[in-house]
């Protein structure tokens, strides 16, 4: 298990949130993922052997939102 | 509060901000619907074939019982809200001080909301409150779940994801302190959002770029409005001697004493008959002499709102009138000046001139 803090652009609400969470969740292998809206991040916690950081970034993406790893 | 404008700011950006949101829930919950009607028909002829068709597109449904279903529950629990909200300001309030001070802050944290949604600074984004993990898991289960009863269930959860505007209406019904004014706050904007839900429907969840921030701007700028006159009130409330709305007012219109009420002085008392209606006062404008105590006769008849909470900051007097009746209200005798007197929440207001 890995946990990765992922930046999120275009959270504008706090159902942003929601969707960026859900849309990383459904995910085979991510145990959860948590969403700040304050601070425009997401904690994932994720198996990589069963995906990958790129499979959780293209999620957010098809989700309507923009991702990259946090590098702090 | 003017229901009037809360109901317009529902009826234009409440409802595209949240729709959204909401929108998004509503769209999955109505899909998935779709879905259950179809594979039941299936095994009515007896075939067993296998369904698996994904519904990745989102449709207008031709039963819009979902949506009413939906949208009842959203008013019924959002209007329980403000209910709630107005009971609890009005437990907080103890006094005219207190009162001020809960619509200063509020007015600030409108401000701050309206900072927010117009992206002016990310600092703004944490006078946004996020539930709690739980609660936005449950709502997301809900959303995919197939039962009949999910769009009344997602409607009445709506309640815990606020957008934006929404926020600050929740504000605005817990300071006016009053559990009528809160549900009817809450309740007038919801019903105002609903118009938009129904003809949008699902299209503006497709909203992209320029057209959410035009849309996002405008409610910015409603709020930013009911910020400012909630600090407005706020400051009629403190008795400050500097109120924006009175100094606007005195440019466009200035006071000319001719329009003023005139008292009757019975046994050396002015008598000032004040009707409160409940959106004014009325007449608001009266003059009076200095150094004859005064007595103001208000007057209510099947009134409802805060105007029923009459205050003269400057004096300290705060009365709660009842639905019908006359009450009398004595000043002592006063120096030349103006004596300013408001409804409870600093709204509504008039002003006697002594002379």
């Amino acid at each position: 298990m890995v946990t990765q803090r992922f930046q999120i652009h275009d959270m504008h609400c706090v159902g942003c949130t929601m969707t960026v969470e859900g849309a990383i969740e459904d995910l085979p292998g991510v145990k959860s993922a948590k969403a700040n809206y304050a601070k425009q991040i997401a904690e994932v916690e994720f198996d990589d052997r069963q995906v990958t950081e790129t499979e959780i970034i293209a999620a957010v993406v098809e989700a309507g939102y923009s991702a990259v790893v946090a590098t702090s | 509060m003017n229901l009037w404008l809360i109901f317009f700011t529902g009826l234009t950006t409440g409802g595209l901000t949240c729709l959204a949101v909401q929108g998004g829930l509503l769209a999955t919950a109505i899909t998935k619907q779709k879905t259950v009607e179809v594979r039941s028909q299936q095994k009515i002829n007896g075939h067993r074939e296998n369904y698996t068709t994904t519904h990745t597109s989102i449709h207008f449904p031709d039963n819009p019982l979902p949506i009413a279903y939906f949208l009842g529950a959203k008013l019924l629990a959002y209007s329980l809200l403000g209910l709630l909200l107005g009971t609890l300001g009005s437990v907080v309030q103890l006094s005219t001080t207190a009162q001020s001070i809960m619509l200063m802050l509020a007015g600030l944290f409108m401000l701050a909301t309206a900072l927010n949604m117009l992206n002016v600074h990310p600092i703004f984004r944490y006078f946004v409150i996020q539930p709690p993990r739980f609660l936005t898991k449950l709502l997301r289960d809900e959303a995919k779940s197939e039962d009949v009863f999910a769009p009344v269930l997602l409607g009445l959860m709506t309640v815990f994801i606020p957008c934006g505007t929404t926020q600050a209406m929740e504000v605005v019904a817990l300071s006016s302190g009053l559990p009528l004014q809160g549900f009817l706050t809450m309740f007038v904007f919801i019903l105002g959002t609903i118009p938009t839900f129904f003809v949008l429907g699902f299209a503006a969840t497709q909203l992209r770029g320029k057209a959410r921030f035009a849309f996002a701007g405008i409610a910015a700028l409603l709020v930013l409005g009911l910020g400012l006159y909630s600090i407005d009130s706020s400051l009629k409330l403190a008795n400050s001697p500097f109120v924006p709305s009175r100094a606007i007012a005195s440019i466009f219109q200035p006071p000319s004493l001719d329009r003023a009420a005139h008292g009757k002085v019975i046994n050396g008392v002015q008598e000032l008959t004040i009707n409160v209606l409940n959106t004014a006062y009325s007449p608001n404008f009266f003059v009076a002499e200095s150094g004859k105590p005064i007595r103001l006769l208000l007057t209510t008849n099947q009134t409802y709102g805060c105007t029923r909470s009459f205050t003269v900051p400057s004096l300290g007097i705060h009365t709660v009138l009842p639905e019908t009746g006359q009450v009398p209200v004595e000043i002592a005798a006063q120096q030349p000046g103006t004596l300013y007197f408001t409804c409870g929440m600093g709204m509504y207001s008039g002003s006697i001139v002594i002379q």
